[in-house]
């Protein structure tokens, strides 16, 4: 007892020098947003960027499942990043993932019927984002717990954003509507407005996507090295 | 240090992580089995609802137990042979689970002691996927009394109208059948139906621009289906 007590005030000493956010976690959690951005920066994850965007809700749905797959990929693999075999890393990476992905799919199948219908087949391509899989191999598999879920999440927050700002214009200028809801007025199709047709399909995701790299691109000063 | 080096081993920690993930998943999958079947149930039901014009305020779905009330006040689903004869033998869920596979199914609604309307369901290929839907009709056997489709592979803006209550509303009060009786099944023409088939706009509704072939694949699926219920509607209209 007395010797337990002896030994516990150093750690006490230790705790208020632990912080949630140090400079450099929080740096790992908000690079990601802007100058890092997984979308306009380093273009990964395209693929479902363009197919979920067409409507906001789905993107949200679509965003939401992403964040917890990589949150928790980035954790699970960093949990066991001492014990992974270099030689099967990749393998266990997708393990991992691909299971996070299924209980994904099986909650929207329980909880969410019709928005599983919408996505379909997309739930289960989370497996193939880049971003995923990206992540757990260049960040989660050398960094403790804590930064990687930090990691992970401001990387899915990067992508998220791109993809509701994406989702919104492609919803209002293709359905005229925002999650779902009527926001061009009835009069202005009366007076011949229709709502852009292009915008519904794929190649209108790769203009509003183009777009945006560029805009964010120019306000950050960002150019690809030649 | 033992005990690391046998878990670095890629085989043992392969087999680890499979057994892991897959005891997880396997529990995952086996907790939620009851509510995703449950859903999958409520909302044929709802759009069985939707079909004979039953929906929520301002045309929204309706909740999951107000579909299970209504649903299972106002129809039975009833299992016919081939020949159109009611085959009281096999049961409900045999036909639902595909278990037997050349019995057709017709959910009978009835509404104070009445028959108020048939429904069926009916398959058929768009243009990229399977589409669905459900017909629903009154009792003569004839006229529409409402259609839902579903299409989740066909092109948002142009295929996956047919989906949306604009498209769909224009069955309601088309007829089957021309005037001596014979079945002719509803037409979904290229362009406007005024123009194309001015004579026969019973049978017919406008296309969805840009979408024939989704369009085409619903006018093949009204004619196959009401072609494999015509003996029982022909027994229907009779008694």
């Amino acid at each position: 007892m007395s010797q337990a007590a002896a030994e516990r005030p150093p750690e006490i000493r230790k705790k208020p020098s632990f912080t949630l956010f140090s400079k450099k976690e929080k740096k790992t959690l908000l690079d990601p947003l802007w100058d890092d951005n997984p979308i306009s920066v380093q273009v990964l994850g395209i693929c479902s960027a363009l197919a979920v965007t067409v409507q906001v809700n789905t993107a949200l749905v679509m965003a939401l499942g992403v964040i917890f797959v990589v949150c928790l990929s980035n954790v699970a693999v960093s949990l066991i990043r001492n014990w992974i075999p270099d030689s099967i890393r990749i393998i266990v990476y997708m393990v991992v993932i691909a299971s996070l992905v299924i209980i994904v799919d099986e909650f929207l199948r329980a909880y969410l019927y019709n928005m599983s219908k919408m996505l379909s087949v997309f739930v289960g391509l989370i497996i193939t984002n880049c971003i995923v899989m990206g992540r757990a191999e260049a960040f989660a598999s050398k960094n403790p717990v804590w930064p990687s879920f930090l990691d992970g999440l401001g990387n899915t927050l990067g992508y998220s954003i791109i993809l509701l700002i994406v989702a919104t214009v492609r919803e209002i200028l293709g359905s005229g509507s925002f999650f779902g809801f009527k926001v061009v007025p009835e009069s202005l199709y009366h007076i011949g407005y229709v709502n852009n047709g292009l915008m519904v399909l794929s190649p209108g995701a790769f203009i509003i996507m183009g777009l945006l790299i560029w805009a964010q691109r120019s306000i950050s000063g960002y150019t690809e090295e030649g | 240090m033992q005990r690391n080096s046998f878990l670095k081993n890629p085989f043992v920690f392969a087999a680890l992580i499979c057994v892991t993930c897959s005891f997880v998943l396997s529990l995952c999958a086996e907790a939620l089995r009851p509510r995703q079947e449950m859903k999958v149930k409520v909302d044929i039901h709802r759009n069985i609802l939707r079909a004979v014009g039953i929906t929520g305020p301002d045309g929204g779905d309706l909740g999951d137990q107000e579909v299970e009330k209504l649903f299972a006040e106002k129809l039975r689903l009833v299992v016919i042979d081939p020949k159109g004869n009611v085959d009281e033998k096999t049961s409900p869920e045999d036909v639902e689970s595909g278990k037997v596979s050349d019995r057709l199914e017709v959910y009978v609604m009835e509404e104070n002691g009445k028959v108020a309307a048939y429904v069926i369901p009916m398959k058929g290929t768009g243009l990229w996927g399977p589409i669905s839907g459900y017909l629903a009709l009154e009792p003569d056997c004839s006229t529409v009394r409402g259609v839902t489709f579903f299409a989740e592979k066909e092109t948002p803006g142009l295929g996956a109208e047919i989906t949306h209550t604009p498209f769909q509303s224009q069955f309601k009060g088309k007829h089957i059948l021309d005037d001596s009786g014979k079945l002719v099944s509803i037409k979904v023409v290229k362009g406007k139906a005024a123009e194309v088939m001015p004579d026969a706009l019973d049978h017919a509704v406008d296309g969805v621009s840009g979408a024939t072939l989704t369009s085409n694949g619903v006018t093949n699926m009204f004619s196959d289906c009401l072609e494999r219920y015509e003996p029982y509607f022909k027994k229907v209209r009779k008694s």
